[in-house]
């Protein structure tokens, strides 16, 4: 309790700018409830932070928006997937010269 | 056998550790060939979009995606399975954009920005006062403007996205490739923050900084359009951006 409230003053003495720091931090990791209540206070009265937060929140939201819009649409072109899949056939025959390389079998001079 | 029980030293460690069979090593290079062989089956069309979708070019697309499956292929043995294989693959791609963004940008002289430098544009600049308190409000770019739907309709939505995939990509690196990972990948911080080796902490202010530089952009590019162009400059938005 003593924590939660010490939490939550030093959250309202803080300036709007370090606000804006915790609206960012919030989107990433849960913050602890006695942040959580000042930031919560704090934007009943403060329009700039309450925007701020809001325009963050948009912004993920959005951002997100573009990796499911990755789901569908133009799908890579046959001659494309045939020439990488052929990169990928002789690195992962060179992956295997690698490993008896390192196997310590008889390898090309050089490799 | 009963020859090698008699000898000692590195013939004994020897004994310990059977010698490789010549079909150990090719069984390990043809796991990882399926795996890369899969890994374009299943999810070779969500790394071409996304590729394309941030570099423009097919060419520029097709070499990011081959650099992306070869360099899984060497590191499939550090996946960890915090992320989902997709986004694992996804965040590799994010570092190869890096490095190919990198390249044009050194043959067009833009030059290089700190990582970790806070925004500086004009939005920016002028939001808060010496003593960190609003000087000037952020503006409502996020809701229609008068006399506009206030729903934003598909083509708004597009125009905001592409907005938003500009201003990223306008931001320095480090800033853009954290913002990449977790805000439009999801990738979680912990996977983050080991990908680019930051502490919690560095990690957070390059977000933070990275967030309220994107968000400053949006607004001129936003409002900006919506005005005509009499918007002020914000980050990136004077900038082509990648895209």
């Amino acid at each position: 309790m003593i924590r939660f409230v010490r939490d939550m003053v030093r959250v309202l003495n803080l300036a709007c700018e370090q606000h804006t720091a915790l609206f960012s931090r919030e989107l990433d990791e849960p913050i602890r409830p006695g942040e959580r209540a000042g930031l919560w206070l704090h934007v009943r009265v403060c329009a700039g932070c309450r925007r701020f937060r809001r325009q963050m929140r948009a912004m993920r939201e959005m951002a997100r928006s573009l990796a499911s819009g990755l789901e569908g649409g133009q799908a890579m072109p046959a001659g494309v997937r045939r020439r990488i899949g052929e990169s990928l056939d002789v690195s992962g025959a060179d992956g295997g010269a690698e490993d008896r390389a390192m196997a310590g079998e008889d390898s090309a001079p050089g490799v | 056998m009963a020859a090698r029980e008699g000898e000692v030293g590195t013939v004994e460690r020897r004994a310990e550790r059977p010698p490789p069979t010549p079909s150990e090593p090719d069984a390990a290079a043809q796991a990882r060939r399926a795996a890369a062989e899969r890994w374009l089956v299943e999810h070779g069309d969500v790394l071409w979009r996304f590729v394309l979708g941030r570099v423009r070019s097919p060419v520029a697309a097709e070499d990011i995606v081959q650099e992306t499956l070869l360099a899984a292929m060497q590191s499939r043995e550090r996946f960890e399975g915090a992320s989902t294989e997709r986004t694992w693959l996804l965040g590799i791609a994010v570092h190869k954009i890096g490095d190919h963004l990198r390249k044009r940008a050194r043959t067009t002289h833009r030059s290089g920005r700190d990582d970790d430098a806070p925004c500086a544009c004009e939005v920016c600049r002028a939001l808060f006062s010496g003593k960190g308190m609003w000087q000037t409000l952020p503006r409502e770019w996020d809701r229609a403007g008068p006399g506009e739907t206030p729903a934003a309709d598909g083509g708004e939505k597009d125009e905001r996205r592409r907005a938003l995939v500009r201003c990223i990509d306008a931001l320095p690196e480090g800033q853009r490739d954290a913002m990449w990972m977790r805000d439009v990948l999801g990738v979680p911080s912990e996977e983050v923050r080991k990908a680019m080796g930051l502490t919690p902490t560095n990690l957070w202010t390059r977000l933070h900084r990275a967030r309220s530089a994107v968000r400053s952009c949006l607004e001129a590019k936003l409002l900006g359009r919506r005005e005509g162009g009499a918007g002020r400059s914000g980050c990136g938005s004077d900038r082509g951006g990648a895209a």
